[in-house]
C-alpha cells in the first residue's frame, strides 16, 4: 500500500465507483456470507495517464477508512 | 569410476552451477590426479542418463539396459552401479527433479484455483429496493420520534 502512495503523490481523483456485497460462494469456505465494499479510484497522474485502483475491504476496514478520511478533511479544512 | 557415476547423477539431482567443484573434490578424494577427459565422462554419463530418463519408467527393460551399456563399451561395475540408481529408489527424486528444471519442455499445468461469486447489493449508481425500503422504513420511524420529543418538550 506504501509504494502504492509514493505513485499516486503526484496524481488527483477523477472519479470513484463502489460496490457493496455479500459473497455468496467460495472456494474458500470461511468468506461465504462476508461482506465487502469495492472500491475503485479513477486517478489521472501528473503526466495525463488514468489509472485505476481497485480496493477491496471489510466492514471494520471501511469503518477506519471513513475515519482516516474525516481525519484528513478536518485537517484541511483546519488548514484551509 | 563408481564415484564419477554418483557425481554425475548427483549433479543431475542437486544441478550445482558450479561442476568444477564437484571435479575438484573428487580429485582431492581419489588422492591422484583424475582422468584427462573427467568433462567428457561426465557429459557422456549425463548423456545416457538423460536419454534414459526420458524413455519413463518401465519402458526399457533393465536387462536390455544392460546390454546396450556393455555394447558401449562401459565397463562392468559402471553397468551395475548405473541399473542399480536408475531402477532404485532415487529413480522417482530424478523425475521430479527434471519437471522441476525450468530447461525441460512441458505444456502449463493448472495448479491452483480460487473462485468466488458475488451477489452486490448496492453501488454508486443503483440501491435496490430492500435497501429503499429499509432507508424508507427508518426515515419514519425518525419522523416519528422527532413528532414525540416536540410534543412533549
Amino acid at each position: 500500500m506504501s509504494a502504492t502512495l509514493d505513485e499516486i503523490s503526484n496524481s488527483k481523483i477523477v472519479d470513484a465507483e463502489w460496490n457493496f456485497g455479500v459473497t455468496a460462494s467460495s472456494s474458500e469456505m470461511k468468506v461465504v456470507g462476508t461482506t465487502y465494499l469495492h472500491l475503485k479510484l479513477l486517478v489521472e497522474s501528473g503526466n495525463g495517464t488514468i489509472k485505476t485502483l481497485h480496493f477491496e475491504m471489510t466492514l471494520p476496514q471501511f469503518y477506519s477508512f471513513l475515519h482516516e478520511l474525516e481525519r484528513a478533511k478536518s485537517s484541511l479544512e483546519y488548514l484551509t | 569410476m563408481p564415484l564419477v557415476v554418483v557425481n554425475a547423477i548427483e549433479g543431475r539431482v542437486t544441478q550445482d552451477g558450479c561442476l568444477d567443484k564437484i571435479k575438484r573434490q573428487c580429485l582431492l578424494q581419489k588422492g591422484q590426479q583424475a582422468p584427462e577427459n573427467l568433462d567428457e565422462l561426465y557429459a557422456g554419463i549425463h548423456t545416457v542418463v538423460h536419454a534414459f530418463l526420458r524413455l519413463g519408467p518401465g519402458t526399457l527393460k533393465p536387462e536390455v539396459f544392460e546390454n546396450d551399456l556393455r555394447d558401449l563399451k562401459f565397463p562392468e561395475e559402471f553397468v551395475v552401479d548405473m541399473v542399480g540408481v536408475l531402477y532404485g529408489p532415487k529413480r522417482p527424486s530424478l523425475d521430479i527433479a527434471l519437471l522441476r528444471d525450468p530447461s525441460t519442455p512441458h505444456l502449463p499445468k493448472l495448479e491452483k484455483l480460487q473462485w468466488r461469486v458475488d451477489v452486490i447489493i448496492s453501488s454508486k449508481y443503483e440501491i435496490l429496493i430492500s435497501l429503499r425500503h429499509a432507508v424508507a422504513a427508518i426515515l419514519r420511524e425518525m419522523g416519528l420520534l422527532e413528532q414525540k420529543s416536540l410534543l412533549k418538550g
